[in-house]
């Protein structure tokens, strides 16, 4: 490990996270670094995170819990990581965000679905600055069930974000200006849906 | 001056009723209708608030989306819109219980055999809440996505809504939220420790924790112009929304109630009020030592020790992800009735928090009410309601 890495200190904060937080927040803190923005920006920045599955593997090693040792003696920490605004806690509390803070699911567009939604806060003034990103973790019980529905899929894990504003600071990397999407990965899921039903 | 958000249609199904008419009832005879778990098999013994008498119109889709649909067609009736094909029309819902495949058969199948049938998967896969409700209204919009924010979702997704209305990317907005009982949320609570044994007692000296519950509130949000030209002249508006993180801790709140004191103040600059104008708050109050504790504080604080408040957790439970939505249905119901029931479970003060919900059926005087939701994970958000 680069022992000059400037997340360094996230490391030990955030040792008991899954993977799927883990990746969200160094992303979110990376985009934040990147920005130049001081920490008093900290104080009113937005952060939204959109998501397809949300830490579905978490879910699962729950469920083993819930079958190896019963309803009364499954791991609070386990739970707790699995519900899908775990992410955006860990970011918010790790980077000492402030602002309002949202977590969406979306299987086909969750990405988009953020970045308009930031567009909507940008214009209502309800943040200057908005931490947008999306986040997803490989689990094999979930390429199971893709894998049997939609081969062409192929099912990867990740984390990317970005830091969006009105103001002219934010001309670093250019403008969004026109937001679409391509319906591929929307027929993916959809498709997904119908072939398993043609299955059974 | 932007122009008036109005709430045009509300749904609701709760344990206190399976729509907004049967839950008044309930408020007012202090009716509470928990009991022990029947919805699946458990050791634990704690109760619960079940729906009750509801099977929903879909027997292959999760409770959480029939809960919703309930819901969703008594606010639609409610807003005499059957048909919202002139309109441009988002979609904003939260839950926690739909956006998860915790369905344990499947789940119990792969891990035994490596392979599972697939019928959990596809009704997964069909049941992201706002894209399942999009289907079933034959409704195609790209404003449409489930907020999973936890125990403040269905607040935050009305938040969503009123900002989509003002940034006129929709004509309406069907916003709120729907969660079901499930054992997998109910295990994990009661791990967490925060989970009573007994009824709980929201804001009580004596509270030791929250009772899970189940349901769907949905709000139909309109601009005024639009509802006046189909010729509806509505009576409750949305006039703010304030959201706000603790940036403190994963599980517990802020110990000062950061986030929730900057939620309040941004709602209330919003709606353009001054905090001795309002009514009356519908609290989060879950019954928990440190949400009532932290949330009773700030309330104080903000508004003063003579504010009418009350929780309504004490007829529904905790419903998670449907609690904002059907706590902003129950606001606007209490606006438009002149008054509160009494917060039920409360009778001795707690001093640690300084301020007592309201103890009997209460007349409200005043234009403006506050619903104020606490999520796990720190997020703090608030909303005002107005019969003005």
């Amino acid at each position: 490990m680069d022992k000059n890495r400037k997340d360094k200190p996230l490391l030990k904060d955030i040792r008991r996270a899954d993977d799927l937080s883990k990746m969200a927040v160094f992303a979110a803190y990376d985009a934040f670094v990147d920005s130049g923005l001081n920490e008093d920006a900290k104080n009113d920045l937005g952060l939204i995170l959109g998501t397809a599955f949300g830490p579905h593997p978490t879910t699962f090693r729950f469920l083993d819990e819930i079958l190896n040792y019963g309803d009364a003696n499954v791991s609070p920490t386990l739970f707790s990581h699995s519900v899908h605004n775990a992410a955006n806690a860990y970011i918010s509390s790790n980077l000492a965000i402030h602002g309002p803070t949202l977590t969406l699911t979306d299987f086909n567009k969750p990405f988009y679905q953020a970045l308009l939604l930031a567009e909507s806060w940008l214009n209502e003034s309800r943040s200057e600055n908005i931490l947008v990103g999306s986040v997803e973790q490989y689990g094999k019980e979930m390429e199971y069930i893709l894998s049997g529905a939609a081969p062409e899929l192929r099912f990867k894990e990740g984390s990317a974000f970005f830091l969006v504003s009105l103001k002219d600071y934010a001309k670093k990397y250019g403008f969004i200006d026109v937001l679409t999407y391509r319906d591929k990965f929307a027929s993916g899921f959809n498709l997904a849906a119908s072939l398993l039903e043609d299955k059974r | 001056m932007p122009e008036n958000i109005a709430i045009t249609g509300l749904g609701a199904i709760s344990a206190c009723g399976n729509n907004a008419e049967e839950s008044l009832e309930s408020f007012a005879l202090g009716r509470r209708n928990a009991g022990k778990v029947t919805l699946f098999k458990t050791e634990l013994p704690y109760s619960v608030f079940e729906v009750k008498n509801f099977l929903g119109k879909d027997t292959a889709a999760m409770r959480t989306l029939n809960l919703a649909f309930q819901a969703l067609e008594e606010a639609i009736r409610d807003a005499n819109l059957e048909d919202l094909s002139e309109y441009r029309v988002g979609i904003c819902l939260g839950t926690t219980v739909a956006s998860q495949l915790n369905d344990m058969d499947f789940y119990k199948s792969y891990r035994e055999k490596g392979s599972a049938p697939l019928d959990a998967a596809k009704r997964f896969l069909n049941s992201n809440l706002a894209q399942a409700v999009a289907g079933f209204l034959k409704i195609k919009t790209k404003f449409c996505f489930t907020v999973v924010n936890a125990c403040s979702s269905g607040t935050d997704a009305i938040g969503v809504g009123l900002s989509w209305l003002r940034n006129d990317y929709c004509d309406i907005v069907i916003a709120g939220g729907a969660d079901e009982l499930n054992r997998v949320p109910f295990d994990g609570f009661v791990s967490l420790g925060v989970v009573s044994r007994s009824l709980c007692l929201p804001f009580d000296r004596e509270r030791s924790g929250l009772n899970l519950g189940e349901g769907a509130g949905i709000v139909i949000l309109e601009k005024e112009s639009s509802a006046l030209r189909r010729g509806r002249k509505p009576d409750l508006f949305l006039k703010g929304y304030g959201s706000a993180a603790d940036g403190y801790h994963l599980t517990a709140p802020h110990p000062e109630g950061r986030g929730l004191d900057k939620a309040l103040k941004i709602a209330l600059s919003e709606a353009g009020i001054k905090p001795s104008e309002v009514a009356f708050v519908n609290a989060h109050g879950t019954a928990t030592k440190d949400n009532d504790r932290v949330e009773g504080r700030v309330l104080k604080k903000v508004f003063g020790p003579e504010l009418k408040f009350l929780s309504t957790k004490g007829f529904t439970g905790h419903t998670l992800g449907a609690a904002g939505g059907l706590e902003a249905v129950f606001s606007a119901l209490a606006l438009r009735q002149g008054w509160i029931p009494k917060s039920i479970g409360f009778s001795e003060e707690d001093n640690e928090i300084g301020i007592a919900p309201v103890r009997q059926k209460t007349e409200i005087k005043g234009s403006y009410a506050v619903s104020t939701s606490l999520a796990f994970g720190g997020n703090n958000s608030a909303l005002v309601i107005s019969n003005n």
